[in-house]
């Protein structure tokens, strides 16, 4: 099985084709997978369609799949319940840019650390980051938010920016990436052209390793924009409440307005959208499977 | 969730008042000269009831700023526990729902002690509302505020095609009782060839005959709902083999559309579903709905409570702002008009405003029923188990009225897993019926 | 643990001639350096509340306790029927996502890598779109989608199927729940593992292909000798962190039937508790009925479950091969 990690998947910019498909087969696979996108679409495109209907029409016996004519008016509802919307929205960018930057930054050192120097600890790492996935984050959000008090933290961005140093999934993921995917004789050679160690990782590695620091960014951006439990105990201040917090407020003792939700929920997706659409294209075609043959 | 009531001309008159009269009486507070001093930080899920009040307090008392922080209504008690286990980020005054006091009776300040004196409200307050506030131990960790009388909005349109009364006063005579109510309801089935019924699902016939009967989980060591809740599980079995339900799951997203069609003829629940009504279920739908007493009597459904945690930093102002929102008749009637939220504290209800006809009602004079009902409910009584107790008993409910197991057996099994579970993982040691 | 293979510069960095002890020493400073990072804020951030939770297993810590009770909440989930029911229902989950989502997305995968098939990359990012989606907007659309009269109905009663009461709401029977929670979660998941398979299928390399073809290898052989075990450490990855996902489903049933009273309590996973999955009981013991400590120990029987279902996974997938 040693195969794939000595298969370097730079050597195959282009791509295996396994399957070689007639015309007609061609057509079946296409629309199966126009199914398929219309099934993936289909939920996005109705929380786009409800939230420009009233929440008394949303779903009553026969949901309209068309745009309806409210959206002005939920959009208002939602500035009246939750005037400081699009503060929140800022906070959940100020959470989301540098996580991902301070994971993307310090797991790619870490990983590049594992990958290039002598250390044993390429299975224990393995471990702990499914470890950490195996722990349900939901209890430790007691004692982080104990921790986070002590520190001094509370209603602040600190909490969400600086633990994401230590994402043990991210160092794994960077790891798996540079280790498999960048040829040794590349550091031998900057190395006799007198690189730094830094400037290894920096000018060579990070470069090289662009597709899957885009993957991790991507996911880490998706989670720090949705993050929800966390501002919700940690910011004391609606001003600093991300938009999730923000948009839990429409649900209310009484009920909620699910079409200012929706016309709110609408709106937060867009950035993720646009992170999606514009990353994901370039972020599949650069990665291959040496990140992920770990163990 | 409620905006205006159509009195628009009445309340900038009486707020101006009553902002002024505030200012006035601003030297009350009975402490010392240091409760008028700092700041404190108030967590509420209800944003107009307090932007209403905040104004007004802090008019009377320009040494105390307060910090109001909107909180989201199914979160804020994580935030809350996560806030008192850190023992830090703790407001200084916290509005908890009817749902959430069981699980926080440990965690506010006494309000019987004498730096509080509490007991002097004791004759102002609604009975029973007040009695509620104090904890298995005696002490009194929370305030009471408002009460959230429960009642029938109905539909007249299709109570008059079934042949049914449709003037409030005839309704509530007509179905005084649960079994006046299932054959209403069977009426309504036939007449409407099952394009209406009368209620959403049966599980809300158990709701509010159990709350009629107090709706207690437990008062004090003993579980009480096996007791209170046999009487109105049997009515809802009666009520699902009679078919006279809709079958929509309340809150689901069906529910409120069911509502505005007429697919669900009535709601028996709190008179804050007025607000509900008018904002978002059916904006345009002036005029088809009245509120009747429900069948089987009064009973609460919600209502808030305001505690000072043990933790607070300004325990002193805090008590100066609870006592301003929940013991003056101008604060009250200032939040009531905005909010519909109804006071606990009974002078406010000399105001004329309470003998006002409600516009949505079709001008009926609904404020006078909800005061009127107010009087008549059953003691009620918080437990630490109150949620653990509630999503047990609901569970057991529902598998009652699908048939899968007796009534009876259903409460026996709810009460024989909460006793086991509260004694393990709370140390709570609860007694079964015997 | 053997058989994974070591980078090939793993050893070459060591056997270097021109470095000198000095050289190396220096090295693993930078290396050091670069590490301590992670560890540091990892030891500091991720392992506080992984230890102070399992230190909460062993108490009683309520908001008004905290009183070391040692076993004794192991001891209580062993009588406790509604964690019985939970494990029950994360298993189920956990092996009908894992087993439909891998095999779907090995699906799809193929296909987007067929030859001459176009737009690889915006099938991809189409099928990755769910992942973005907030727990809130889960709810609401697909409990739109899934209610009596909603659209999945509708759409299964023109092809002539009477309705399904997907959430329970209906009939009072919980027996949709759970595949209702599956599509939800596969359809928000699938699309992360399309393209780690796809990645997984575009690093086998040509010639592997070529020379088979032209040694008369069918199709059938191609795909069973090349394609497949040349994925196998990519399903490995796949299935170990799928399962791993799936047995903590938390917000989708949460969201599906959260929040509705009156037929079927949400907290406890709607009719017959079928939608009551671990990570929820867990997550409302601690907070609805604020029971950490027991809470905590549901946890350490999940994590304990985890380990034991990653362990068995390692074992099926390299079983047979190199020691």
């Amino acid at each position: 099985m040693a195969t794939m990690t000595t298969t370097s998947p730079i050597r195959n910019p282009i791509g295996a084709k396994a399957l070689r498909v007639p015309s007609i087969q061609k057509l079946v696979l296409y629309a199966l997978l126009g199914i398929m996108a219309l099934v993936t679409l289909f939920p996005f495109y109705w929380e786009f369609v409800l939230s420009t209907h009233s929440t008394g029409d949303i779903s009553s016996g026969t949901p309209s799949l068309f745009f309806g004519a409210e959206m002005l008016n939920n959009y208002q509802t939602l500035m009246e319940y939750v005037p400081y919307f699009w503060r929140s929205m800022i906070n959940s960018f100020i959470i989301a840019a540098p996580t991902t930057l301070v994971t993307v930054f310090f797991s790619a050192l870490g990983g590049y650390a594992f990958a290039r120097y002598q250390f044993k600890a390429k299975e224990k790492l393995f471990w702990i980051m499914l470890a950490t996935m195996m722990i349900p984050g939901q209890l430790g959000l007691i004692p982080w938010y104990i921790q986070m008090s002590w520190m001094g933290w509370t209603n602040t961005f600190w909490p969400f920016i600086i633990p994401a140093i230590g994402s043990a999934f991210g160092v794994f993921w960077m790891r798996q990436y540079i280790s498999s995917a960048i040829p040794a004789e590349l550091f031998d050679a900057a190395r006799i052209d007198g690189a730094s160690e830094f400037g290894m990782f920096w000018r060579i590695a990070l470069p090289i390793a662009a597709p899957a620091a885009g993957a991790l960014a991507i996911t880490t951006f998706i989670g720090g924009w949705n993050s929800f439990l966390g501002p919700l105990v940690i910011m004391q201040s609606p001003d600093m409440y991300t938009y999730a917090v923000a948009l839990a407020n429409l649900r209310g003792v009484h009920g909620t307005d699910t079409a200012a939700l929706l016309i709110g929920s609408s709106i937060a997706t867009i950035p993720m959208l646009i992170v999606t659409i514009f990353g994901s294209r370039k972020i599949v075609d650069g990665l291959a499977a040496g990140a992920l043959t770990g163990q | 969730m409620f905006r205006k009531f159509g009195m628009k001309a009445v309340v900038s008159a009486i707020t101006a008042a009553t902002v002024l009269l505030a200012a006035c009486a601003g030297g009350q507070g009975p402490s010392g000269g240091s409760a008028k001093q700092g700041k404190i930080t108030v967590w509420y899920f209800d944003k107009v009831s307090m932007e209403t009040v905040i104004p007004m307090f802090e008019k009377a008392y320009p040494g105390v700023k307060v910090n109001f922080v909107q909180q989201p209504f199914g979160d804020m008690s994580k935030k809350y526990l996560a806030a008192l286990a850190a023992k830090s980020g703790v407001p200084d005054v916290i509005g908890l729902d009817t749902s959430m006091v069981g699980r926080f009776l440990d965690a506010g300040e006494n309000l019987l002690d004498s730096n509080y004196n509490a007991e002097q409200f004791r004759k102002d307050f609604i009975e029973w509302k007040f009695a509620a506030t104090v904890a298995p131990n005696g002490e009194m960790p929370v305030f009471p505020w408002d009460v959230a009388t429960g009642v029938m909005f109905y539909k007249p349109e299709i109570f008059a095609k079934a042949g049914l009364p449709t003037d409030p006063d005839e309704v509530s005579k007509a179905l005084a009782t649960w079994p006046d109510f299932i054959k209403a309801g069977e009426k309504i089935a036939k007449a409407t060839n099952g394009e209406s019924s009368i209620i959403a699902n049966p599980h809300d016939v158990f709701n509010a005959a159990f709350w009629q009967n107090g709706g207690n989980i437990a008062i004090g060591n003993d579980i009480a709902f096996v007791k209170e809740g046999q009487e109105p599980l049997a009515l809802a079995v009666k009520a699902n083999d009679a078919a006279i339900s809709a079958k929509v799951a309340t809150w689901s997203e069906r529910w409120m559309p069911a509502l505005k069609s007429g697919k669900v003829a009535t709601v028996v629940m709190g008179g804050w579903m007025l607000g509900n009504f008018q904002n978002l279920i059916d904006k345009d739908g002036a005029g088809k709905w009245r509120m009747a007493r429900a069948p089987g009597g009064a009973f609460d459904n919600g209502g808030t409570y305001l505690q000072i945690p043990k933790l607070a930093k300004n325990k002193a102002a805090a008590w100066e702002f609870v006592k301003f929102l929940t013991t003056r008749a101008e604060t009250q009637n200032a939040v009531f008009q905005k909010t519909g939220i109804v006071p606990a504290y009974t002078p406010a209800w000399n105001s004329p405003l309470y003998n006002e006809g409600v516009d949505y009602l079709g001008g009926q004079k609904a404020w006078k029923l909800l005061v009127e009902l107010a009087q008549e409910v059953k003691p009620l009584h918080y437990s630490a188990v109150d949620s653990l107790g509630v999503d047990l008993l609901n569970a057991q409910v529902d598998a009652a009225i699908a048939g899968k197991t007796t009534p009876q057996q259903a409460l026996q099994t709810a009460a024989t897993q909460l006793q086991e579970r509260a004694a393990r993982a709370s140390n709570i040691q609860l007694k079964l019926p015997s | 643990m053997s058989q994974v293979g070591t980078p090939a510069f793993d050893g070459r960095t060591v056997s270097v001639p021109r470095v000198r002890v000095k050289e190396s020493t220096r090295r693993s400073l930078w290396a050091y350096l670069f590490i301590s990072p992670f560890y540091l804020s990892f030891l500091v951030f991720g392992l506080f509340p992984i230890a102070f939770s399992f230190y909460l297993a062993f108490t009683r810590w309520t908001p008004s306790e905290n009183t070391w009770v040692g076993l004794a909440n192991f001891q209580n989930m062993l009588i406790d029927s509604l964690v019985h029911k939970s494990v029950l229902n994360s298993l189920w989950l956990m092996g009908v996502v894992t087993v439909f989502q891998v095999g779907l997305a090995l699906l799809i995968a193929f296909v987007l890598n067929a030859k001459g098939m176009k737009g690889r990359d915006f099938w991809r990012a189409v099928l990755f779109l769910p992942y973005i989606t907030s727990p809130v907007v889960l709810g609401l659309v697909w409990g739109v989608i899934f209610a009596y009269n909603g659209f999945f109905n509708y759409l299964l009663a023109r092809v002539g199927i009477g309705p399904v009461d997907w959430l329970g709401y209906v009939t009072g029977s919980g027996l949709w729940i759970k595949p209702a929670v599956a599509i939800v979660t596969i359809w928000q998941y699938i699309g992360w593992n399309i393209i780690l398979f796809s990645a997984g299928l575009k690093s086998i390399p040509n010639e592997l292909y070529e020379a088979a073809m032209i040694d008369g290898a069918s199709q059938k052989d191609v795909l069973l000798r090349i394609t497949l075990p040349l994925l196998k450490k990519v399903t490995f990855f796949i299935v170990s962190i799928t399962i791993i996902g799936s047995v903590q489903i938390f917000d989708v049933p949460l969201m599906l039937l959260g929040g509705v009273a009156g037929a079927g309590s949400g907290t406890l996973g709607g009719a017959d508790s079928a939608g009551l999955t671990m990570t929820m009981s867990l997550y409302e013991t601690a907070f609805n009925y604020g029971q950490f400590g027991y809470a905590a120990a549901i946890a350490v029987l999940l994590f304990a479950i985890i380990l034991v279902l990653t362990v068995v996974n390692r074992r099926l997938f390299f079983r047979e091969s190199e020691g």
